[in-house]
């Protein structure tokens, strides 16, 4: 560390003193530095044009070295005004020159000297010579009343009409590994502040995403929220088709779980009329048995069943021993499966289902 | 604008303030809050300002639903009794109007939101209006233009009028559909009209304060205030008769360095292509210091590129769509606009430019804009302002969509648009892609 600072010391102490002269010259023909670390926002960069074609002239005075290279004068300091002056069509400017032989260090450093070696503003002093100048002048320098803490906003209570009410769902796909997908519950958990958040497979992200994608396409709209309602409402219309989920095309149970209704019914609504009468039924089968009623239309299936078998449609799937309340009440409820049996009958003719 | 009409009213030796275009009434609140003025004055000719102003000046207006809309939305009528009820249901309506005589999915849920919430929006609205402190002396349902010559000279003057012709009309057209009043009759405010019509006659009386959005020539002594927020922003410029204070508001991007070192220029390239979100005023460091300054920055979602843990470049997405719009026969939607991409330079890849196109269509980059978005992203859209008939940059990743001449601003001869089908590859396959083809 001793060391360095020896070499910096003494390369420092071998700069000689620079021959320096002014010389108006062609910005255009100047070259400008490929590494600067200085860099401005767009709109200081704006401001410095429009002040350069204001003036008509460049107000300070760039510094240049000539590169033995390439025979043009290589900008060390002053990059952006030499810019900003051609911006502004301000081709040519009175800049301080040197041919002197100046190594790459030598010139790196009085580049960085010259972005680091600025003074500081005493911000009274600054708001006092500030407060000097009108609107024009005041945004030609650069500053504003904001940045300067001269500004006080009074604060205004809102007159507005109150805002709709919403409600939010998040769904993360998630990778399928199980830590992260832990992880990254937990992390929603925290951080995402929606009603509600579900996981699914991130594999099914995107058919997700195209089925909202193309309803709000087919619907001409861009709200994806608009666009997931609609695709619920298509699901709604077939819930029915949920069937698959818990029995194949032999007709095969693919498990022993709980299933919603609508899944049976492609619906969660009967009309009143229907839903009196198997009320009544079962009602009826559940008061005999001393049964409640999910077990009163389990009763009433094994019954049908058997009806079902003698019509040819085998149907191994009595597996819960209720056979014996269905022959109880055979003579009081037969009549009203058979007509229900000829509704799915019909839906079937109308949509076939795949490899039904 | 708030705190420089403050500073000059409080300076105003006058009973009597009138403001012109009263809007929402915004400039009323403001010189209410200081308490120096005895009467204020409104006058405005939309259903919305009038409605406000009315019913803050005692005369509530009388409205009634329209014929078409009674038809429609007769459950609004039951919320026109009282004029608190009548001036929460215009505000409310001004939000909810936009929503009729359209009638795709998302507008009818829309509507049937607002129906199915009114009650309790409306009890809410109706709250905030009787908890406003204002009073206005008087509020006239007229024409800036004729109102201003029947305000007395000795009285205080303040008018902001709409930037254009046809504007407010626009944006209260469907609101004025809703209900039936006595509307009055009015002559729209064209650039060459405002200054003759009215800035004249506003510069007349002992005070005043005169908004324009753009700088009235012969006028620039009168200039107290100029304000723009942020580069994208139309300035304000605001005349007044009497120097008080003089206040400027200039755009300042708020700048932050960037969490990761950028490639060196003369360092080699590391092994993993990566592109993570970064701060926005990351962002606007990387963009001052590598994007053409000429270009004025964009509000757009950020994300750097970098390779390993250097950054490369960076690009900025309009995941909202809301800054262009493309024919979606010829750019598959959905769609995000490239709003802004660039390299870091100088370094020892001069393709490096295409290698944040890459990482921008990877598939790693699709996953991160559609989790931002919320959405589908299927293709990326860009515009690249070029004085050849095509970028370099884009070509040979993007397709031409259609070429145009440019704006003159611009400063160059073509606007070429362009499109790419989003999550081409993975990273790791684009920048192999990139190093056989750009190195």
């Amino acid at each position: 560390m001793e060391g360095q600072m020896h070499v910096s010391k003494r390369k420092v102490e071998n700069m000689r003193p620079i021959a320096t002269r002014i010389e108006r010259l062609d910005l255009r023909e100047l070259e400008l530095l490929e590494l600067n670390a200085r860099y401005m926002r767009h709109e200081t960069y704006a401001q410095l044009v429009a002040n350069i074609k204001r003036d008509g002239v460049l107000t300070s005075v760039p510094f240049a070295w000539l590169n033995p290279e390439s025979g043009k004068y290589l900008v060390l300091s002053g990059n952006h005004r030499v810019q900003a002056a051609i911006d502004a069509e301000v081709f040519e400017a009175d800049v301080l020159v040197t041919d002197d032989e100046l190594p790459e260090e030598h010139r790196i450093a009085i580049q960085l000297s010259h972005n680091a070696l600025v003074g500081e503003d005493d911000p009274s002093v600054l708001r006092e010579l500030y407060d000097r100048l009108d609107v024009d002048l005041r945004v030609y320098t650069g500053l504003d009343d904001e940045q300067l803490g001269m500004i006080e906003q009074p604060s205004l209570a809102s007159l507005t009409e109150a805002n709709l009410e919403w409600q939010s769902i998040a769904f993360l796909f998630l990778p399928e590994e199980l830590e992260r997908a832990r992880a990254a519950f937990a992390l929603a958990r925290e951080q995402v502040a929606t009603d509600e958040v579900w996981l699914a497979r991130r594999g099914d992200a995107d058919r997700a995403l195209d089925a909202i994608a193309d309803t709000a396409a087919a619907h001409g709209i861009r709200n994806v929220s608009a666009a997931m309602t609609v695709v619920l409402e298509i699901f709604e219309r077939h819930r029915d088709e949920l069937v698959e989920g818990f029995r194949d095309g032999e007709g095969e149970l693919r498990h022993k779980g709980q299933v919603p209704v609508s899944a049976v019914l492609g619906t969660d609504r009967l009309p009143a009329e229907l839903a009196a009468r198997l009320r009544h039924v079962l009602e009826g089968i559940a008061g005999r048995n001393e049964s409640t009623l999910l077990e009163a239309l389990s009763a009433l299936l094994a019954d049908t069943q058997g009806d079902g078998r003698a019509e040819g449609r085998g149907d191994d799937q009595r597996t819960r021993g209720d056979g014996e309340a269905g022959q109880e009440h055979e003579g009081e409820d037969r009549r009203r499966p058979r007509k229900r049996r000829a509704r799915p009958a019909k839906r079937a003719r109308r949509r076939p289902a795949p490899g039904a | 604008m708030r705190s420089l009409v403050q500073e000059h009213v409080r300076a105003w030796s006058c009973e009597d303030v009138f403001v012109g275009c009263s809007g929402n009434l915004t400039i009323e609140r403001i010189v209410h809050d200081l308490k120096t003025v005895d009467r204020l004055h409104g006058c405005d000719v939309t259903l919305y300002s009038c409605a406000l102003g009315s019913y803050f000046a005692g005369e509530m207006v009388e409205v009634e639903l329209a014929p078409a809309a009674a038809e429609q939305f007769g459950w609004l009528g039951g919320y026109l009794e009282d004029p608190p009820d009548r001036l929460a249901t215009i505000l409310l309506a001004s939000a909810f109007a936009g929503a009729v005589g359209k009638d795709n999915v998302y507008w009818t849920r829309l509507r049937s939101a607002y129906e199915a919430q009114w009650p309790h929006l409306h009890v809410k609205t109706r709250a905030k209006v009787e908890a406003a402190e204002l009073e206005l002396a008087s509020f006239a349902a007229r024409d800036v233009c004729e109102w201003i010559d029947d305000v007395p000279l000795e009285a205080g003057v303040i008018s902001y009028p709409p930037f254009y012709s046809g504007g407010y009309e626009t944006m209260f057209a469907k609101l004025e559909q809703l209900f039936r009043w006595e509307a009055p009759s009015y002559e729209q405010l064209g650039p060459e009209g405002f200054q003759e019509a009215l800035f004249d006659k506003f510069r007349r009386h002992k005070h005043w304060l005169y908004g324009a959005p753009e700088p009235i020539e012969g006028h620039e002594r009168e200039l107290v205030g100029h304000t723009q927020v942020t580069n994208r922003d139309r300035p304000m410029y605001l005349y007044s008769g009497s120097f008080t204070k003089r206040r400027i508001v200039r755009p300042k991007q708020e700048l932050e360095p960037p969490p990761f070192d950028r490639l060196g220029s003369k360092e080699e390239l590391g092994e993993e292509l990566r592109i993570v979100p970064i701060r926005y005023q990351q962002f606007c460091s990387l963009r001052s210091a590598y994007m053409d300054v000429h270009i004025p920055p964009a509000v757009a979602t950020p994300f750097a590129v970098l390779v390993d843990d250097k950054i490369v470049g960076a690009c900025a997405i309009d995941l909202q769509r809301g800054a262009v719009t493309f024919d979606s026969s010829k750019v598959e939607s959905p769609y995000a606009i490239l709003l802004s991409d660039f390299a870091v330079a100088p370094t020892l890849y001069p393709k490096l430019s295409k290698l944040v196109l890459y990482a921008a269509l990877s598939t790693e980059a699709q996953l991160i804009f559609q989790r931002t978005a919320n959405s589908r992203v299927r293709s990326l859209a860009t515009t690249a302002f070029t004085n050849r008939s095509s970028s370099m940059k884009y070509r040979g990743l993007f397709k031409v969509v259609n070429r145009n001449e440019a704006p003159p601003e611009t400063g160059k001869r073509f606007r070429v648009n362009y499109a790419a089908p989003a999550g081409r590859w993975s990273l790791e396959e684009g920048f192999a892609q990139w190093k056989a083809r750009c190195t």
